[in-house]
C-alpha cells in the first residue's frame, strides 16, 4: 500500500515537472526577438521565356466528350487557302469562287465562306493589312510565319460565331498588331487586335506576339482555349491581353502577357477561368480606372472572372505593381486544386486595395502551392476560406505574405 | 475485500494518470493537485489552509496557483457553515484577433496575474442508509486587479502596452454530491455536480472522485472532473478535463 501511494505521489510530481511548456503560438517567423518583424522579400516575378516540357498532348478523339470540337485534328480540312502578305499587297489562292469569296484591298483580306472546313495559311508581312473573315462554319487560320500590323483595327478579325482554330506552325515566329484609333466599324464588333465572335481554339508549337494599342489584344466573344505547346507573348497598352467572354481555358503552352492600361487584366473573363497547365505570366502595371459617371473603379489585375477561377495544374505567376493592381480577383469562388500559384501585387492602395487575391465567394485550397504577397494591402481577402486537409509543409499567414503548400 | 478495494482505488488512480495522453480527448486536459491542513476546534468549528496548483494543455502549462484560508461551522448536525478567502495566481492565455480579411491585427502572449477571492457557503448534508448527499451553495467574488502587459501589434510591427481591465465577478456555485460510505472501509466514492452562476449558467463541473483515509490524520483523494463551459460567455475559455490528486493533514 505505501509502495502504491509512493508511487503515485512520484508520477504525480512527474506530471508537475512536465508542466513547463509555454501554450502561446509560435510567431517567431514574424517577430523576432527586437519585436521588429523581418521585411519579407518577395518572390521575384518575370516573364519567362524558357521552354518547357510539357509531354506529349492527348488529343481528345471521344465525339461524346465535350472538348471534342477544341481538336482541330478531328476534322478533315478539306481546302487550304493560301494567303501571303507582301507589304502593301496581298495573294490570295486555293479557293473556288463558287462558295468563297475574297476581297482584296491594298494587303485587307475580306473573306466571305459558305464552304466549311477550310484552313487559311497566312504568312508574309505587312506593316497596313488584316484578314477578315465571315464563315458560317468553324474554321483554321494557320499562323506560317506571317507579321501584320493594322493600324486601323484588328489583325484577324473573325465575325463568325463558330470556333476558330488559330495555329502557330512549329518553328514559326507570327506578329499580329493593332493600331491605336480603330475605324468605326458600324454594327460589327472588333474588340482587339484579334477578335473573334466564336471560340478561339490556339494551338501549335510556334511563337505568336500580339501587340495591342487600340483595344485588347486576344478577344473572343464565346470562350478561348490554349492548348498545350502553343508559346504566346502578349503586350497590351491599352486593354486586356486575353478577354474570353463565357470562359479563358488554359491547358497548357506558355504565355507571357503584360497589361499597362489602367483597369486591364492579364485574363479577363465574363465567366469562368480553368488553368490545366503551361506556364502563364502576366504582369499588370496599370492603376485604377474610375468610371466618374457610375461612380465605378476598376482595378487592374492578372486574372480576373465573374464565375468560378479554378488552377489544377500549371503554374501561374502574377504581378501587379500599379496602384490597387489585383493578383486574382475573382467575382465567384477560386478553387486551388494543385499546380502553382504565385502573385506578387506591389502597388499601393488608391481607388482600389492591392489585394494578392481577393475572392467575393469562397477560396478552396486543396493541394499545390499558392504563395500570395501585398506589399501595402491583405494577401489573402476572401468571403470565406476553405483549407482542404493534410500535411501542410508550409503554412504562413501573416501582414504581407499567404503562402500554403501542400 | 478492503485489499481488492485498495488496488482497484491505486490501479484506476495510475491508469488515469498514465495513460492520458495528449491526443485523448478534443478538449483540453490537465491536473489538478491540491494540498491542505485542517484543525478542528471543538466539535463544530474548524479551520483550514489550502494549496492548490492546476496545469493545462494536456498537462503541459502550468495554468493557475492558489493559497487559501478557510474558515467552517457546523450550525446544527445536517447544516454547516463556511467562509474563506484565496489568493490566485493565473497563467492566462494568449489572445490572438484577427481582422474581417483573417488578418493578423493584435496578439497578447500568455502572462501572469493575481486574483483575491472571498466566499461564503451553506452546506446541507443527510444521510440515506450508506448513501450521502449533500447540496452546497456557495457564493463567491472575486477581484482582479488592472494589469499591464505587452501586446504585439502586426499592422505597425511593435510591442505595445495594454492594460487589463480591472474585473469584479460574483458567482454562485451549487454542488450536489453523492457519495457511498463502505462498512468498515477507508475508501469513500462520491460523485458530485457543481454549477457555476453568473446572470446564466457559466460552466459545470461533473466529478468522480475516490477519498482513502491512509491514517487518522492522513488522507488522499483523486479524483477525474469534466468542466463543460458555456463558450457563448467565454469563448476563449475550453472544455477540460481533470486529473486530480489531492493530500489533507488533519490535527
Amino acid at each position: 500500500m505505501k509502495h502504491g501511494i509512493l508511487t503515485i505521489i512520484a508520477t504525480a510530481v512527474l506530471f508537475l515537472l512536465s508542466s513547463c511548456i509555454n501554450d502561446d503560438t509560435d510567431f517567431s517567423d514574424i517577430i523576432n526577438d527586437g519585436g521588429v518583424e523581418d521585411e519579407i522579400v518577395p518572390r521575384d516575378v518575370q516573364l519567362d521565356f524558357t521552354d518547357l516540357d510539357e509531354g506529349p498532348e492527348t488529343i481528345v478523339t471521344d465525339v461524346d466528350n465535350p472538348d471534342y470540337n477544341d481538336y482541330w485534328e478531328n476534322t478533315n480540312w478539306s481546302r487550304t487557302v493560301n494567303i501571303r502578305y507582301d507589304g502593301a499587297n496581298v495573294t490570295v489562292d486555293g479557293y473556288d469562287g463558287s462558295d468563297v469569296s475574297v476581297t482584296v484591298n491594298g494587303a485587307h483580306v475580306v473573306v466571305n465562306s459558305e464552304r466549311n472546313h477550310i484552313n487559311y495559311v497566312v504568312s508574309g508581312s505587312t506593316s497596313d493589312g488584316s484578314l477578315k473573315i465571315y464563315s458560317l462554319n468553324k474554321f483554321r487560320v494557320t499562323l506560317d510565319g506571317v507579321n501584320i500590323t493594322n493600324p486601323a483595327g484588328a489583325a484577324i478579325n473573325s465575325q463568325c460565331g463558330k470556333s476558330m482554330y488559330l495555329h502557330m506552325n512549329d518553328g514559326t515566329s507570327n506578329m499580329l498588331a493593332d493600331g491605336d484609333a480603330y475605324r468605326d466599324s458600324g454594327t460589327e464588333d472588333m474588340k482587339g487586335t484579334v477578335f473573334s465572335e466564336g471560340q478561339i481554339i490556339v494551338s501549335g508549337h510556334g511563337l505568336l506576339t500580339i501587340s495591342s494599342n487600340g483595344r485588347h489584344a486576344l478577344v473572343s466573344d464565346d470562350y478561348i482555349r490554349v492548348r498545350p505547346g502553343a508559346r504566346l507573348l502578349i503586350n497590351s497598352t491599352s486593354g486586356h491581353a486575353v478577354k474570353g467572354k463565357d470562359g479563358v481555358y488554359i491547358d497548357g503552352g506558355v504565355i507571357n502577357a503584360t497589361v499597362s492600361a489602367d483597369g486591364a487584366k492579364g485574363i479577363n473573363s465574363d465567366g469562368f477561368v480553368n488553368i490545366a497547365g503551361g506556364r502563364t505570366t502576366l504582369i499588370a502595371s496599370g492603376g485604377t480606372a474610375v468610371d466618374h459617371v457610375l461612380s465605378d473603379t476598376t482595378s487592374c489585375a492578372g486574372v480576373k472572372a465573374d464565375s468560378i477561377i479554378t488552377v489544377s495544374a500549371g503554374a501561374l505567376l502574377v504581378k501587379c505593381t500599379g496602384a490597387g493592381g489585383k493578383g486574382i480577383n475573382a467575382h465567384s469562388d477560386l478553387v486551388i486544386n494543385a499546380g502553382s500559384i504565385t502573385i506578387v501585387t506591389t502597388g499601393i492602395k488608391g481607388d482600389a486595395s492591392p489585394k494578392g487575391i481577393k475572392c467575393d465567394g469562397t477560396m478552396t485550397v486543396a493541394g499545390g502551392s499558392t504563395y500570395c504577397y501585398s506589399a501595402h494591402a491583405s494577401p489573402v481577402s476572401a468571403n470565406r476560406m476553405v483549407l482542404a486537409p493534410g500535411y501542410l509543409p508550409t503554412f504562413i499567414d501573416c501582414q504581407s505574405l499567404f503562402m500554403v503548400e501542400y | 475485500m478492503k485489499a481488492r478495494i485498495k488496488k482497484v482505488f491505486l490501479t484506476l488512480t495510475l491508469v488515469l494518470m498514465m495513460s492520458w495522453g495528449p491526443s485523448a480527448f478534443a478538449d483540453d486536459s490537465g491536473l489538478l493537485a491540491e494540498a491542505g491542513v485542517e484543525k478542528k476546534f471543538g466539535k463544530q468549528a474548524t479551520a483550514e489552509l489550502e494549496a492548490e496548483m492546476r496545469t493545462r494543455n494536456d498537462f503541459r502549462t502550468i495554468d493557475r496557483f492558489k493559497v487559501g484560508a478557510g474558515a467552517e461551522y457546523k450550525l446544527t448536525n445536517w447544516l454547516k457553515a463556511d467562509a474563506g478567502y484565496q489568493f490566485l495566481v493565473d497563467n492566462n492565455r494568449e489572445k490572438i484577433t484577427v481582422d474581417d480579411d483573417a488578418i493578423l491585427e493584435r496578439w497578447r502572449p500568455s502572462y501572469y496575474s493575481t486574483r483575491h477571492r472571498v466566499f461564503a457557503s451553506l452546506t446541507a448534508g443527510i444521510d440515506v442508509g450508506r448513501v450521502e448527499i449533500s447540496l452546497r451553495e456557495r457564493w463567491q467574488y472575486t477581484h482582479r486587479p488592472e494589469h499591464i502587459t505587452d501586446r504585439y501589434d502586426f499592422a505597425s510591427k511593435a510591442w505595445e502596452e495594454t492594460a487589463v481591465d480591472v474585473s469584479d465577478k460574483h458567482v454562485l456555485r451549487s454542488r450536489l454530491g453523492v457519495g457511498y460510505n463502505i462498512p468498515h472501509c477507508k475508501f469513500t466514492p462520491e460523485v458530485s455536480v457543481e454549477m457555476f452562476t453568473t446572470a446564466s449558467l457559466q460552466k459545470t463541473r461533473f466529478t468522480l472522485k475516490g477519498s482513502y483515509k491512509l491514517k487518522k490524520r492522513h488522507s488522499l483523494e483523486a479524483f477525474y472532473r469534466y468542466q463543460s463551459v458555456n463558450h457563448t460567455i467565454d469563448p476563449d475559455d475550453v472544455n477540460t478535463h481533470y486529473i486530480g490528486l489531492g493530500y489533507k493533514f488533519k490535527f
